[in-house]
């Protein structure tokens, strides 16, 4: 019976781009940062080429949609303890190729079996305990059943146990002097930290493990290599009995459920770092995805903007967005530091997680499968004349009018900045307006609010204040005639000791 | 485990206030603190801390005020607390330095070990007198913050700790000295030693087995893995010994401060009565309320300052927000308003206070705003500062505290200070915030009388029947006449004669 992938609904990666994609969009909405902070904590499982590769049909996103949200649902936990005890086979098994002692070799490889028929058996009964919906896990389910009733698993299984068992009944003391010690097979249950404890009563559990951490390191020191000597000489059976067990298992690990727990990686760094949001009190919720090119967005946000040092304990504003099938073209236009920026952002990453089967950063999604995701924003490190500016500019522009089609999406932000305001306004229309007939949905970010009445299709969204208090940067982006009137400016007080300043100041 | 004298909950928290040290200089509490003190310096730390905290909840002060009335019967058993508290927290100072991290890991193990023991040894010595004392006082405390305290230490360290853990220094003493210890072990994974434990600090391998591997490959192994297996047992081992060390060091600490202002108390206390000057303790209401009675009411400090009694003030002001204190120079304004400050601050730490009779609201936390002598010789650009001053007040301020004014703006002419202040007033009058404010514009006292403002009291010396001034304050109408005047006369009149 074969392993079926639980990443790709038709078992076959088609092409997974190696390395770092370097489309610019990816570093205009910050999916580059996100990926980075998603991944952070399993490097050693090189998953970024699955994050920068969308998936190009509605049915790949929603074979892995639907099993990431039955994890988050039901699995995580025990996924995340088969994963960690996973690591630990490998890291043990590793141990084993690497050690110089040729008992601690055969040592390693019987603790790393045993974990690791622990976790499959585990894995197995956490799997049976629930009714599976999604297609990927329930192949999987139906796999792992026929892998443990194969006798290469259950002699495994039954030997790992025998042996394991034999050391663990194994006991022995040392007698520590001044200048020497001495190995006693034998022991008893005293604890003397505890009775030390239990005499100052101290509560137990700050009173902590009473082990000593003696030699440290996965190595046998030259000290524990004479000990273990010694021990060998007390202990004949069951130290005799290592080797043929080595011979006969050292390649244990089944490549399937290597491969499972690699691609479970991507589930569990997704979910790991979206629940971490969620502790913070930051929604996130699965995209409902179709043909239809319409957008409904609930409470979106953006993902680093929220996640920055910069953010902590400041209020994330979320933002509804609703684009209708019919409509294509929007123009956000605000005042500066107004949040257009971080809106246009959002957005983005709304539509590009979704497309790789994600969780998106809303209270609720609902999004449409699109080819190609372009972007502009300005960059700071852009250098030289304005001149040269504004021919790159246009030149990437060019390539973004040439390479999109109907089904793609355009996100443009604050385009000819460098120009006057006059040029900027001349362009910009003229961009509009061909974007108008390529049918490509369109966000044009602006602060020429008069660009918003360029089409009457456009649709006109302004970011503003929604309360008096100006000083507050609670932005909104609302859908409205652009008006222009958008000016920021706080007044201070010298030493505030008027009447009603005073009266206020008092009470507050 | 927590004495809490000063809680029945919880430790006192300091948080330094920026007005502290407005509050300090204006209302003269250092001359307080030195009495409380008596040259113990600590003393001094800890009651100007406790003073400055203003405590608004009336259930803590009642719980101080119980405390420190068992302490007036007993002063001595206060004293012994403390002092034992002190000396271990003395005692304990080579083993703190020994522990600071930046210098433990200079030191030998064994000397840590060793440096702990001894400072066991003290301790439990100490915690022995401690409880002794106890016993002895304890039946004479009605307090409820002393006999739990007592309860409390019967508890956690009961006779059968004391006596069980001397016998535990015994043996640590002699591990100290000499090393012979079992320790047991499993086999873990890829062939580590596992779950290795502590047997027992006193251990021989049995006879026969020693005898026979004597000889063979046993013994005198691996010189280093043993000096490391050594360093790790005395480590664990000191671990547990200091978490016992450091708890009780902290309860000491604690102890100490909190024992600490009630002997402060019990020092003033002496000072005032030995001279006759009377004390009560106070009755403090809500601070929702507004209230304030007061019966031969007088500045402490001037008190123990001059050694004679001071003038002494009665006032009944039921509800009354606002307090406009006008009158001559040289006729105990000042005083009467530091005298008010001081009780207040002394009521809200749970002292008794310099009356016979007090009773006041409680309030968050007590402002002033008082002109320096300095100030007055300096008119110019001075209002700024004042301005600035007041600025800050207002950033803290609330409804339920107490603001006292002392000659606000005087470095401006009485018709803009009269205007500034009057803003102040209404504002604060309207929130009922109460104000004590001594003012020598007599615009300002005369607008404010005019107003007839329900909740406000006006007070102005009082003059005897002989025309002489008797430095009292009673109520009256703000007069337009400084009593510098007759000062004038009386002054010049003296030297003429």
């Amino acid at each position: 019976m074969l392993y079926h992938s639980i990443l790709f609904h038709n078992n076959s990666p088609t092409s997974i781009k190696q390395g770092h994609s370097t489309s610019d969009f990816f570093h205009d909405i910050h999916i580059h940062t996100i990926i980075q902070d998603i991944v952070k904590n399993n490097d050693e499982y090189d998953l970024f080429p699955l994050f920068y590769n969308k998936l190009s049909t509605i049915d790949a996103i929603k074979y892995r949609t639907a099993i990431m949200e039955e994890i988050d649902c039901l699995l995580l936990e025990p996924l995340e303890t088969f994963s960690r005890d996973m690591r630990k086979v490998r890291k043990y098994a590793d141990y084993s190729k690497s050690s110089n002692e040729k008992y601690q070799q055969y040592k390693w490889l019987l603790d790393a079996a045993y974990i690791y028929c622990f976790a499959v058996k585990e894995l197995h009964s956490s799997l049976s305990a629930i009714h599976l919906q999604s297609l990927g896990l329930r192949r999987f389910y139906k796999w792992l059943t026929y892998y443990i009733s194969t006798t290469d698993f259950t002699m495994l299984d039954k030997d790992t146990l025998a042996l394991r068992k034999e050391f663990d009944q194994i006991q022995y003391s040392m007698f520590i002097e001044e200048d020497n010690i001495l190995i006693y097979p034998d022991d008893n249950e005293n604890d003397y930290c505890q009775s030390l404890s239990r005499a100052f009563k101290q509560e137990v559990e700050l009173a902590g493990d009473s082990s000593l951490q003696l030699f440290a390191g996965v190595q046998l020191s030259e000290a524990e290599k004479e000990l273990q000597t010694i021990l060998r000489k007390h202990f004949p059976k069951p130290f005799g009995k290592l080797k043929p067990y080595y011979s006969k298992y050292a390649h244990f690990i089944n490549d399937s459920i290597m491969n499972f727990d690699h691609e479970l990686q991507f589930y569990i760094a997704c979910l790991q770092y979206f629940r971490t949001l969620k502790h913070q009190g930051l929604r996130y919720c699965y995209p409902e995805i179709s043909n239809q090119k319409e957008l409904h967005i609930i409470a979106g946000y953006d993902l680093s903007l929220a996640t920055s040092e910069l953010h902590v304990d400041k209020k994330v504003i979320g933002n509804d967005f609703t684009l209708n099938p019919n409509e294509r073209l929007c123009v956000l236009t605000g005042p500066n530091q107004g949040g257009k920026t971080t809106f246009a952002r959002s957005l983005g990453q709304i539509l590009y997680l979704s497309s790789i089967g994600c969780p998106v950063p809303s209270k609720q999604a609902k999004v449409f499968l699109f080819d190609k995701l372009f972007t502009h924003f300005p960059s700071k490190e852009e250098t030289g004349t304005n001149a040269g500016k504004l021919i790159d500019e246009l030149t990437r522009l060019e390539n973004i009018l040439d390479n999109a089609t109907c089904d793609s999406v355009i996100i443009l932000n604050e385009l000819f900045s460098s120009t006057t305001t006059r040029d900027a306004y001349a362009m910009g229309k003229k961009t509009l307006r061909k974007l108008m007939r390529k049918n490509t949905m369109c966000l044009y970010v602006t602060h020429l609010f008069e660009l918003a009445a360029v089409h009457d299709d456009i649709v006109s969204l302004v970011a503003a204040t929604n309360t008096c208090d100006l000083s507050q940067r609670t932005f909104k982006i609302t859908r409205r005639a652009a008006d222009g009137l958008l000016h920021n400016s706080t007044m201070v007080e010298k030493y505030g000791l008027t009447l009603s300043q005073i009266k206020e100041r008092i009470q507050t | 485990m927590k004495p809490f004298l000063l809680y029945e909950h919880h430790t006192f928290q300091h948080q330094i206030q920026t007005h502290d040290q407005v509050l300090m200089q204006d209302l003269q509490l250092e001359p307080l603190l030195r009495t409380m003190a008596q040259h113990d310096h600590y003393i001094y730390k800890t009651t100007m801390k406790i003073i400055l905290h203003t405590e608004t909840n009336v259930n803590t002060l009642h719980y101080r005020q119980q405390i420190i009335k068992d302490g007036l019967k007993n002063p001595d058993f206060f004293t012994n607390i403390y002092s034992i508290a002190s000396e271990i927290v003395a005692e304990s100072e080579i083993y703190q330095a020994t522990m600071k991290p930046n210098y433990y890991m200079t030191v030998p193990i064994r000397e840590k070990f060793k440096t702990a023991i001894t400072l066991l040894e003290v301790i439990l010595t100490k915690l022995k007198d401690l409880r002794r004392l106890g016993k002895l006082n304890i039946h004479h405390c009605k307090s409820k913050g002393l006999t739990s305290l007592f309860n409390k230490l019967d508890k956690r360290y009961p006779d059968e700790l004391l006596s069980e853990t001397n016998a535990h220094l015994q043996l640590l003493q002699q591990m100290g000295e000499e090393v012979h210890l079992k320790i047991g072990a499993r086999i873990g994974d890829g062939l580590k030693g596992s779950d290795f434990i502590i047997r027992d600090l006193l251990a021989q391998p049995p006879l026969s087995f020693r005898k026979k591997k004597l000889k063979s490959s046993g013994v005198s192994m691996f010189p280093n893995g043993l000096n490391e297996i050594k360093e790790t047992v005395f480590h664990k081992i000191l671990g547990i010994v200091k978490r016992f060390v450091d708890e009780c060091l902290d309860f000491c600490k604690l102890l100490r401060f909190e024992t600490g202002f009630y002997v402060g108390c019990l020092h003033l206390h002496h000072v005032l009565t030995k001279r006759g000057f009377e004390i009560s303790f106070p009755v403090p209401e809500s601070d929702s309320e507004r209230t304030l009675f007061y019966n031969d009411l007088y500045d402490p400090v001037l008190a123990i300052h001059t050694g004679i009694q001071p003038v002494v003030n009665d006032l009944q002001a039921d509800k009354s927000v606002q307090f406009v204190i006008t009158g001559a120079n040289q006729g105990g304004k000042s005083t009467l308003l530091r005298s008010i400050g001081l009780a207040q601050l002394m009521m809200q730490c749970g002292l008794f206070v310099p009356a016979t009779f007090y009773r006041a609201n409680l309030c968050d936390r007590i402002f002033t705003h008082f002109t320096r002598e300095e100030d007055m010789h300096m008119i110019s650009g001075k209002l700024d500062e004042e301005l600035l001053r007041l600025d800050q007040i207002m950033d803290d301020i609330t409804p339920r505290s107490v603001l006292l004014l002392n000659e606000p703006f005087s470095s401006t002419t009485e018709r803009e200070g009269s205007l500034i202040a009057r803003d102040i007033l209404s504002a604060c009058y309207e929130v009922k915030l109460k104000v004590f404010i001594v003012t020598h514009f007599y615009e300002l006292a005369k607008w404010a009388y005019m107003k007839k403002a329900e909740h406000a009291v006006f007070l102005s010396p009082e003059r005897a029947y002989s025309g002489k001034r008797t430095f009292k304050l009673t109520y009256g109408e703000p007069e337009s006449t400084s009593y510098g005047e007759d000062l004038f006369h009386h002054i010049i009149e003296k030297t003429h004669d």
